[in-house]
């Protein structure tokens, strides 16, 4: 009887984390289909109509193919340096190497704020304010970490064995690098890559800072819409960005697991 | 390598913005000084917002603990199945974009929101509460996003502690309660000593949440960096209070350590 209760017990704990966990985002996805012209919860009724307000509005169309524009090059910068990086940052000794990673991975540290600050006062030392490109290369900034450490967790494992191989059997060191290290570490780029777009897509904290009338990026936007107007359109737009990041996140799970990228836990049922 | 150079200079380009003189009609004068740190610390004004920023990430990082510690503990006893499934609620809210869950909170605790609602129609309530732009409302936005980042090292831990170790304690006649209290608590010790510094640091860094839930009532370092910056375009008071951010949540953690060490005084023995 006591075990029963116990677990009565746990399961209820469940469910209301689960509600605290999931609730937010589904009422804002529940919001998106109401009819009226403001936020009300339950939805009185269905309407695609915030959707189709969204994407007839020339600035939240702005917005989105900035922030998808802006995703994609920081990743594609991203993905490619932090990969030559890494492969390159495994043939130095220890000592070096160790301090030169630990100073590429500290905006990780950093407070996201902080960092933003930090690269807008120096674009604006540098006279690059207002220019389109340093929105993609602050957020490649931020995006490098995640990059660099999961293709590094990939090379680490017995790559090197690998390419040892490859070598002895006569291969040069370019056809090694593209024939056996890449299609090893293959998923550690991938995931690296889905992970970056992530990132940079919600990005808030350097956006804030770089954006400018001619240049919102769409976390911004949903920002000062909930700030100052609040229509559901906000609701609308917020359901796209979660299917987007969503959607990605289950490709990630697919890959290798949520829990690899965020240097978690080894989880023994996998 | 460029990167590198990048990312070296953040804190030192702080400090250096954070010497200068305010001054709005140019940029900034370079005869470095002291009086944006002698206006925050002198002004009683600013060091209730540094308080009220400590305290939030104080507040928080019990609340956080409170609330994923059970989590942690069911995750190590549930089956493999269950577990992956815990762990993807868990991990899946922290790819959706912040400024989202944050207006379903908006949604939830506003006025006329869900909670208001819900405890009016019971009788509970009278007046509806005002739970926006108070503490209450900030704190819970952040135990929402930063959870995931608390269950991770707390179940780190307790999948090391031994089954054996508590199974003696069984045998040697402790009740299921003492077991944990003497046991299982203690050995875990260190993996909440892990969750508690990334919740602390991650709480006092917030700025989506403060801004939003928060408001101009609850004013913290974070939102008053944004409003020096984009408002009153006083980029070395900025930069100044980011740098006392830096070091008052630094020396916090500091504090935190010390508290820890005295909680496991065998760390050293074992």
């Amino acid at each position: 009887m006591r075990r029963l209760g116990a677990q009565v017990a746990i399961l209820a704990y469940l469910l209301a984390m689960a509600a605290f966990l999931l609730g937010p985002v589904l009422v804002v996805m529940a919001i998106s289909v109401n009819p009226f012209g403001y936020s009300i919860f339950p939805p009185r009724g269905f309407s695609m109509r915030w959707y189709l307000e969204v994407l007839n509005d020339p600035q939240w169309r702005a917005s989105i193919g900035i922030s998808l524009l802006i995703a994609l090059a920081s990743s594609v910068i991203v993905t490619t340096t932090g990969t030559m990086a890494a492969v390159g940052l495994r043939r130095w000794n220890s000592a070096f190497r160790d301090g030169l990673v630990a100073v590429l991975m500290s905006p990780l540290l950093l407070p996201g704020l902080i960092t933003g600050l930090a690269i807008l006062f120096f674009f604006s030392l540098v006279g690059a304010l207002g220019a389109s490109w340093t929105l993609i290369l602050g957020h490649a900034v931020i995006t490098y970490p995640y990059v660099l450490r999961l293709v590094y967790a990939a090379l680490s494992r017995d790559t090197a064995t690998y390419e040892e191989a490859a070598r002895t059997l006569g291969a040069s060191p370019v056809v090694t690098f593209f024939q056996v290290t890449l299609p090893l570490i293959r998923s550690g780029i991938f995931g690296g890559a889905v992970f970056a777009f992530i990132i940079s897509f919600d990005n808030i904290t350097v956006s804030i800072f770089l954006s400018n009338p001619r240049m919102v990026t769409l976390p911004i936007r949903i920002l000062e819409h909930i700030q100052w107007s609040g229509t559901p359109s906000v609701a609308a737009i917020s359901t796209m960005m979660v299917v987007v990041t969503g959607g990605m996140a289950l490709l990630i799970e697919r890959i290798g697991g949520l829990q690899s990228v965020f240097g978690g836990v080894p989880d023994e049922s996998r | 390598m460029l990167f590198a150079v990048v990312f070296a200079i953040p804190v030192g380009l702080l400090v250096w913005v954070s010497l200068w003189r305010y001054d709005p009609a140019s940029f900034g004068s370079t005869a470095p000084t002291l009086e944006n740190y002698a206006r925050l610390l002198g002004d009683s004004f600013y060091l209730g917002i540094l308080g009220r920023t400590l305290l939030l990430g104080v507040v928080t990082t019990a609340a956080t603990l409170l609330v994923a510690y059970p989590m942690a503990l069911v995750l190590t006893r549930v089956p493999p199945r269950l577990r992956s499934a815990l762990f993807l609620l868990l991990l899946v809210p922290l790819l959706m974009s912040v400024v989202v869950r944050v207006f379903g909170w908006m949604v939830i605790l506003g006025n006329p929101g869900i909670v208001n609602t819900v405890l009016m129609s019971l009788g509970i309530l009278e007046q509806p509460v005002r739970i926006l732009g108070s503490m209450t409302a900030v704190v819970v936005g952040l135990v929402q996003v930063e959870m995931a980042f608390a269950v991770m090292p707390i179940y780190a831990a307790l999948a090391t502690v031994n089954a054996d170790i508590r199974q003696a304690s069984r045998t040697m006649g402790a009740g299921p309660l003492t077991t944990f209290v003497h046991v299982t608590l203690p050995l875990s010790l260190p993996g909440v000593h892990a969750a508690a510094t990334l919740i602390f640091s991650l709480s006092v860094a917030a700025f989506v949440q403060p801004q939003l839930l928060g408001g101009s009532s609850f004013m913290v370092m974070t939102t008053l960096i944004y409003e020096q910056v984009s408002v009153t375009l006083n980029w070395p008071f900025a930069a100044a209070a980011g740098v006392i951010l830096l070091t008052g949540a630094l020396a916090s953690l500091l504090v935190m350590n010390r508290l820890f060490r005295a909680l496991q005084p065998w760390e050293g023995i074992r």
